[in-house]
């Protein structure tokens, strides 16, 4: 106690005797305008661009507008305390977050402030919410994967660790359930993982954190939240800052996913902004630089080589259609910029087909170049098998009495593989599980179960396999590969098992 | 305040052909003059109401300026039937700006807890004109608020010596201050 005690004197002492000392010299400007989140500030000649403003009720602003007299500027918080004729001052800095480990497990707002309620974050660094993207020069292609758990992803559009796939579908189709079963799935893992929720519901971001934490995956998450309730300059600031902590991560040598959920809002809170700024109305009303908005975010992601420390930024965006929708602007401005995209329906998701997955439309433009080599092995036939099968059940339709032999084994194998790439909620598969279902497809295993008893099957092999056979499934994780001893034992465990089943 | 690039392109056109004719300290008298004038309640009523026609400002504008500066003069008239004599100020106090560039001079507005007395006011323009190498007209403003020290308003920057911002700060930093 009497040394916190002194501490408190030794500081106060510094402070005193420093107190007469330094005057400032401060760059200002008089509001002259302000509403709806915007502020017209006169004077303010020196500011720059996206330089942080001080209102004297404590909020800050964003220079976005600089013009010859004035500067319109958004306010990063509530605008009912900044008044007309308040001075404004410039802080001569650019919007920055904190980052760092001590992020892990928070939910922080924009600014870096965490909002759940835990105290202060204590961290060891900042970092511009800003950054141009890392160049050519420093990259390396991708070539590790990103371990999604979910089958119908890492079996036919493989994501890979620097890669950006975008996660595109009408609401309610499963594209936040995509990334949250990526997030649990990294547990234990060496990937970190950002999820940025832009104008959600409190509700739901509060049960994403539950969801994480109850699944024990939160020890490797950050949430930057700006929520439906937040002024829109938070929301736009919101994919930049996790951007941001993500970039301080793979400056680390670490690997980072990051989550944007979703860059629909992100858009309509830019469109807000740019709007109210008096910035003209471009298609659909989106001011003309909506395309470099997501670009300049999503360049961000990158795999750096190993003179950079290799790490690694994954960038998961999502974007929500209406009624299926892709030719949208916002859309086919996010497909071009991606590296791919998880296109996600509603019609599958009704149909019980989840995670609703269009294989057809559905691509991963790095794609087995980020996979492992045991995938590819047992996955390389799976999406040829399943658009051949798309393309005969529609035609099958008329009557399958008629058909020859080979169109209906066809049908018959397409129908256990969907059936197969079915995956409930909250349950990524370990490698090694994803392997040994895929492998026992694939290769004709399941021809003679039932349709209606795979996923039966397939939960009671992999249970099988994990008690008789553990050290083949280990040896598929540890080797990421299926060699001939491997193959061996899969193939031995697969049919002891059938023998029981 | 959308007013002032219009009201500053004007001034630059007037102090170009003062300067052309070296006469621009001597047309900002005249300039202010004839804005007084325009201020008086009843000429700016009726130079402002749009029931009266441009017709009829401009037969007004030739009696007010009738042995004034006829450049000037014309700057009202063209102000007038561009229904604009709103500008008029503006365009005044613009030309007073263009004038103290052009000769060096700055206006700054210093602000003091208790007045100031000759002495420090001159000590204060003198190093102010010293530090921005220009002729400082400094113009003397109190405000208990600031408690002590001075603040010094120069165009957009402030220059804050005042106890009340330390204090402030003060208070900041002991709030954040980690002690460990």
């Amino acid at each position: 106690m009497t040394t916190r005690g002194q501490d408190i004197a030794s500081v106060l002492k510094k402070q005193i005797e420093e107190f007469a000392g330094e005057t400032t010299l401060t760059e200002v400007g008089t509001v002259v305008e302000v509403g709806d989140g915007i502020a017209q500030i006169h004077g303010l000649s020196q500011v720059g661009f996206g330089e942080l403003l001080l209102f004297p009720s404590g909020v800050s602003g964003l220079a976005l507008n600089l013009e010859e007299d004035t500067v319109g500027a958004a306010i990063m918080g509530s605008d009912t305390g900044v008044n007309e004729g308040d001075l404004v001052r410039a802080t001569g800095k650019v919007a920055q977050v904190p980052v760092g480990d001590a992020l892990l497990g928070r939910v922080v707002d924009p600014l870096g402030v965490p909002i759940d309620g835990k105290g202060p974050v204590k961290t060891d660094g900042t970092r511009a919410i800003e950054m141009i993207a890392p160049g050519v020069a420093i990259r390396q292609a991708v070539n590790t994967p990103v371990q999604t758990g979910i089958k119908s992803i890492d079996g036919m559009i493989p994501v890979g660790r620097g890669q950006r796939e975008l996660i595109i579908g009408d609401r309610f189709t499963g594209k936040t359930a995509i990334a949250i079963d990526t997030i649990i799935n990294q547990k234990g893992q060496d990937l970190l993982c950002i999820y940025v929720a832009i104008g959600q519901k409190q509700s739901k971001v509060a049960g994403i954190q539950a969801t994480l934490e109850e699944h024990g995956a939160m020890e490797h998450t950050v949430i930057v939240a700006a929520n439906a309730s937040d002024p829109a300059p938070m929301q736009y600031l919101a994919p930049y800052a996790g951007c941001a902590i993500g970039e301080a991560f793979m400056a680390s040598g670490r690997d980072a996913l990051i989550i944007y959920d979703d860059l629909t809002k992100h858009a309509w809170a830019y469109r807000q902004m740019s709007l109210l700024l008096k910035r003209p109305p471009g298609r659909e009303a989106y001011p003309g630089d909506v395309f470099y908005l997501h670009s300049r975010l999503l360049e961000r992601a990158a795999r750096l080589d190993a003179e950079h420390g290799g790490g690694s930024l994954t960038a998961l965006p999502i974007i929500e259609t209406q009624a299926g929708d892709v030719s949208g602007y916002i859309p086919t401005n996010v497909i071009s910029i991606t590296d791919g995209q998880i296109y996600l329906e509603s019609d599958l998701f009704n149909a019980g087909i989840r995670p609703a997955v269009n294989a057809g439309l559905s691509v991963s433009r790095v794609g087995s170049a980020a996979q492992t080599k045991a995938v590819k092995k047992v996955a390389g036939r799976m999406r040829l098998e399943l658009a051949q099968y798309a393309s005969l059940a529609a035609f099958a339709q008329f009557g399958a009495s008629d058909l020859d032999a080979v169109t209906r084994a066809q049908l018959e194998r397409g129908q256990r593989l969907t059936e197969l790439l079915k995956q409930p909620q909250y349950k990524p598969n370990s490698l090694g599980q994803m392997v040994a279902s895929m492998y026992a497809v694939v290769n004709g295993f399941m021809d003679d179960v039932p349709v209606d008893r795979i996923r039966e099957f397939e939960d009671r092999l992999i249970g099988y396999l994990e008690t008789s056979k553990a050290e083949v499934l280990k040896a598929i994780e540890e080797k990421k590969d299926i060699d001939e001893a491997t193959e061996a034992g899969l193939k031995e465990g697969i049919n002891a098992f059938k023998a029981t089943f | 305040m959308a007013k002032a690039p219009t009201a500053r392109r004007y001034a630059q056109a007037l102090f170009a052909i003062a300067q052309e004719k070296d006469v621009a300290e001597a047309w900002l008298n005249d300039l202010r003059d004839l804005a007084a004038v325009l201020e008086e309640p009843t000429v700016s009523a009726f130079m402002s109401t749009p029931r009266v026609t441009t017709a009829d400002k401009l037969q007004m504008v030739t009696q007010l300026t009738e042995g004034r500066n006829p450049m000037i003069a014309n700057l009202l008239g063209l102000l007038t039937s561009r229904q604009g004599v709103g500008l008029f100020g503006k365009v005044t106090e613009e030309y007073g700006e263009l004038l103290n560039a052009s000769l060096g001079r700055i206006r700054a507005q210093g602000t003091t807890a208790t007045p100031m007395s000759a002495t420090q006011l001159k000590r204060l323009s003198d190093s102010l004109g010293t530090s921005l190498k220009k002729e400082v007209l400094l113009e003397a403003r109190e405000d208990p608020g600031i408690i002590g020290g001075v603040l010094v308003r120069v165009g957009d920057q402030i220059i804050d010596g005042s106890v009340r911002t330390k204090l402030a700060s003060l208070k900041r930093q002991l709030a954040h201050e980690s002690l460990t």
